[in-house]
């Protein structure tokens, strides 16, 4: 089979060798004579080959076969049952296209280079010899085009030539080395030649297409002529030696690429204007871009892969007062460490090609200020795929945040003092607490500890009645410190504060200026709590201070603004309408209790009292009654065991005596009642008053049969009262009008009631004896009578005790008469009383 | 009838007088002992002081007792009276000037037998007497050993 190759080598002059290999790797028959066995088993192209069973392409090497660099390409050919019989391999001559190339385009002393990505030389034209295959790591232009991928530079040649190089890498995806294109530099600079020194790039990428093609579409000029290969090889197998591949040069795929390699390198020379144009257009949209850039209202820069700044727009110099020279080759200005973790940790995701979207990072200003930026990033691809750099949009949303900072903070804030109101109206009137609470809940809000006086109800002196300290430790230090403190003096701040009305804000406080500012006593205190911040705001209740309320912040950097001062001022407002309402609380409940004390007092003043009454009752009652029963007991001894002894006028005499006993026994035994009546427990109930009036007229008229007295009884009055005593009074008005009519030949007495002003009035009329109006005052009077004791007996007491009943019960009682004409007794029985 | 002391506890003397008068008046002729004070009373029923020596035995068959008096009043004169085995059953009728309530029910809860008011009228009272006398020496039946 080594024949067959040959002549395909002959027609295709750009493969270095042609092959068969077992599936072990082995070459057992190539187009030239190998020196030993060749095996290609650790090829990577050839594995792949083995196991996809397709067409590969290795990356630019230099052939184990040839010993010229390279790519080569691995056809496996399978049997009926699909196992692999045999791989082919070509490989391509690298060299051969290089020279294509550079004989198309050059000039005299131009060249052109392969090298592969670690710097070994792959290909060249002119002088392939001695540097194929050669690491060329080590040489300017070399170094120069792996670091720099694609470019134009003036370097040192391999000879040690100056010379001006255009390079690009090999495959815009897969890095597989690099195309360089070098002319002398005094070439370069002869006139004819400056167009093409700008056009060396070009040139290179233009070789660099053909060789990454040639690698890429490969399988076109290889497979054909292979399978042809294959099917000759075949019928050479079975005997048809007469076979013959059928390609000839004329007509070979390979041909023709050389061809159109021609063609294309001459069309690359026409259109050498046309380029010229894109690339100016290419320059121009650059320049565009980057004046789009420049322009951008936001700030924009780009970063290299070490993260150093390449680019930095106006807007970005306006915004973080840094110009770009002076950020140019720096690294970004972050704020702090901690962010430039932050920002060191976002850097491996950048370069693997993540974009960012919206990541905040804290940045410093020039001046040191801080601002918050969102950050968007698009990577910058570089040849190989790798990322060259980022271009970063850089959003200042510092405002942003602070209006949400601000908005959040204005929620919680709002919040508390939703809950302060509600608590301190809810907190009741519990001064002592109260005042806790609201030191509190006024520290948790706004700063380290807080300090409430109340002003001395002479308005003398302030007193520190509650305190409150973030940290729990120095709870307890400040209020020992506080209630160490006389706090008296009308120059202090908190005293101004009283006489003023109106709050203190001292955002920022040194030590020094509290030490001189607080009097001797508070140096101790000045020393123990850091005051970095002052607050104080006047307790304001109903146009009067009637204490402070101060507020400290103890670190540095965070002083309190007018909007703490405001907040402050809205707690202390309410904290104060608080604070008065449980000092007020505490008033009337001082007030009460001394009341109750009053109360008390009185209760047992009256009880004693009461207690004296009844012993004067019962005296009378027991010693005001026994003479009367000896005056009546002997009078009536006398009269009958001695009456002979006695005159008719001493009879008459005793007589009289023995009335007027009589008389009085009836009159203690009233006063008795009258005082009962104001003692007894009242036992409420309802009481049908109708058939009481009914009743005791009965009464009246058995005692009395004689008189013929008309009695009009409304039916159904029921009132709500205590039953004992609404009788003893009806008693009393039945009986005074039964006594009064007795006179009237036609008596008639009646009960009833009226609605007067929603009130019901009961009433007792007569039309007896009557009394004159001018005297009604006192009728209710005990011992007073309107009329003489030889008309209408009496005690006088009757009416007393009736006015006293109806008083107990609540309700009033008065009187209408005229003389002769007949009285009218009304009283009322209010519902309380009913109830 | 005429057998059997009563024990009449009286400091007022015209009502002493008087109760003896209604009781003369009305026929009843048992011996009348007139003791004037709570004090008194306790030491006639208990043998004591003035009366120290006298046969406790001979029990009265009733006692009148006033309420207000001197030294122990008769509330505690009755409280006494009725904490010793020795008088704990003599019938004891309060007669007093007394109608206030707080009086009836103390001397009942005491152990009274009977609460008379004293009424003013002579005539009255005389009645109330006699009718007493009726009812407690002559229709009840004494306590046996009286």
């Amino acid at each position: 089979c080594e024949d067959l190759f040959q002549s395909l080598m002959e027609i295709n002059p750009f493969f270095t060798v042609l092959g068969a290999v077992d599936p072990e790797g082995n070459i057992f028959c190539a187009s030239r004579t190998m020196s030993g066995p060749v095996n290609l088993a650790d090829r990577e192209y050839f594995q792949r080959a083995k196991e996809t069973r397709d067409f590969t392409v290795s990356d630019f090497q230099v052939g184990r076969v040839s010993g010229q660099p390279s790519i080569s390409f691995a056809y496996p050919v399978t049997g009926e049952d699909g196992r692999i019989r045999i791989i082919l391999v070509a490989a391509l001559d690298v060299t051969w296209f290089v020279k294509h190339a550079a004989e198309a385009q050059l000039p005299p002393g131009g060249g052109i280079t392969v090298i592969d990505r670690r710097g070994t030389i792959l290909g060249r034209w002119p002088n392939p010899d001695p540097w194929v295959g050669e690491d060329a790591r080590e040489a300017e232009i070399v170094k120069t085009v792996l670091a720099q991928s694609e470019g134009v530079t003036q370097a040192l040649s391999l000879e040690g030539i100056s010379r001006l190089y255009g390079f690009t890498p090999l495959g815009r995806y897969v890095n597989v080395g690099y195309v360089y294109v070098g002319i002398p530099v005094d070439v370069a600079f002869e006139t004819s030649n400056r167009l093409l020194a700008r056009n060396l790039l070009a040139l290179g990428i233009a070789t660099a297409l053909v060789l990454v093609g040639a690698r890429v579409y490969g399988h076109l000029f290889v497979i054909r002529g292979v399978r042809r290969l294959l099917s000759a090889t075949e019928k050479i197998g079975r005997g048809d030696l007469a076979a013959r591949t059928g390609v000839r040069p004329e007509e070979g795929e390979i041909g023709q690429l050389a061809a159109a390699f021609d063609t294309m390198a001459e069309s690359l020379q026409l259109r050498e204007s046309e380029r010229d144009n894109s690339e100016r257009a290419l320059r121009r949209s650059m320049q565009t871009i980057g004046a789009v850039l420049k322009a951008s209202p936001v700030p924009v820069c780009t970063l290299d892969s070490q993260g150093l700044v390449d680019m930095w727009n106006t807007a970005a110099e306006r915004v973080f007062g840094w110009k770009e020279e002076e950020i140019v080759g720096r690294t970004l200005p972050l704020l702090h460490d901690q962010e430039a973790d932050k920002g060191r940790q976002l850097w491996p995701r950048i370069l693997t090609g993540e974009s960012l979207e919206g990541e905040e990072l804290n940045w410093r200003r020039a001046d040191g200020s801080r601002l918050t930026i969102s950050i968007y990033t698009a990577p910058l691809w570089g040849a190989r795929g790798e990322v060259m750099g980022i271009v970063a949009i850089l959003l200042n949303i510092t405002e942003r945040k602070a209006a949400e900072e601000q908005l959040r903070q204005n929620a919680v804030r709002a919040q508390l003092l939703a809950e302060i109101s509600e608590a301190f109206a809810r907190a009741g009137l519990n001064y002592g607490p109260l005042l806790n609470y609201v030191a509190r809940r006024a520290t948790d809000l706004l700063g380290a500890f807080c300090v409430i006086h109340v002003l001395s109800d002479d308005g003398t002196h302030l007193t520190p009645v509650a305190s409150y300290h973030r940290d729990p430790s120095a709870r307890r230090q400040l209020r020992e410190l506080l209630s160490s403190f006389p706090l008296s003096s009308d120059k202090d701040a908190l005293s101004e504060v009283v006489h003023s009305g109106r709050g203190i804000l001292a955002p920022i406080i040194s030590k020094e200026f509290l030490r001189n500012l607080a009097p001797r006593l508070y140096h101790d205190f000045v020393e123990h709590f850091s005051i970095r911040s002052l607050l104080i705001a006047p307790l304001r209740a109903e146009e009067q201070v009637i204490g402070t309320l101060t507020m400290v912040r103890d670190s540095v950097g965070n002083p309190f603004n007018g909007e703490d001062q405001a907040l402050l001022q809205y707690i202390a407002d309410r904290a104060a309408v608080a604070i008065a309402n449980a000092r007020l609380f505490e008033t009337v409940q001082r007030l009460n209790a001394e009341l109750e004390r009053r109360v008390a007092e009185r209760t047992a003043q009256l009880q004693l009292a009461n207690k004296e009454l009844e012993a004067f009752s019962y005296s009378v009652s027991h010693d005001l009654r026994a003479p009367l029963r000896a005056i009546d007991g002997f009078s009536r001894f006398l009269l009958e065991r001695y009456q002979d002894s006695v005159d008719g006028q001493g009879r008459d005499y005793l007589s009289r005596v023995r009335a007027a006993t009589q008389r009085m026994g009836h009159l203690i035994d009233d006063l008795l009642q009258l005082s009962r009546l104001t003692r007894n427990e009242m036992t409420i109930g309802p009481v049908d008053l109708s058939a009481m009036v009914r009743e005791i007229a009965d009464e009246l008229s058995q005692a009395d049969p004689v008189r013929d007295v008309e009695l009009i009884i409304e039916k159904d009055l029921h009132a709500q009262g205590d039953q004992r005593l609404l009788r003893v009074a009806l008693e009393n008005l039945l009986g005074n009008a039964w006594k009064f009519t007795s006179g009237k030949r036609s008596a008639r007495i009646e009960f009833g009631a009226t609605e007067q002003d929603g009130q019901v009035v009961y009433w007792v009329r007569d039309n007896g004896a009557g009394f004159d109006m001018a005297y009604v005052e006192k009728l209710f009077g005990a011992f007073q009578r309107l009329h003489s004791a030889s008309d209408f007996p009496g005690t006088g007491i009757g009416l007393a005790i009736v006015q006293r009943v109806i008083r107990r019960h609540g309700g009033r009682v008065w009187a209408e008469g005229m003389e002769t004409q007949g009285a009218a007794f009304y009283f009322t029985l209010p519902r309380e009383a009913q109830s | 009838m005429s057998d059997g002391i009563v024990l009449l506890v009286e400091d007022n003397a015209d009502d002493e007088e008087l109760t003896l008068l209604a009781l003369k008046e009305n026929n009843i002729g048992n011996k009348v002992v007139v003791v004037h004070d709570g004090a008194e009373a306790l030491d006639y029923l208990f043998g004591r002081g003035a009366y120290d020596g006298r046969d406790v035995a001979d029990r009265p068959v009733l006692v009148l007792l006033d309420l207000k008096l001197p030294k122990v009043d008769g509330l505690e004169c009755l409280r006494c009276l009725r904490a010793d085995p020795r008088s704990r059953l003599i019938p004891v009728i309060v007669l007093t000037s007394s109608k206030e309530e707080e009086d009836v029910i103390q001397s009942y809860a005491l152990g009274a037998n009977s609460y008379v008011r004293k009424p003013v009228d002579f005539g009255e009272f005389v009645e109330a007497v006699r009718q007493l006398g009726l009812y407690w020496l002559v229709l009840n039946e004494p306590l046996p050993g009286s």
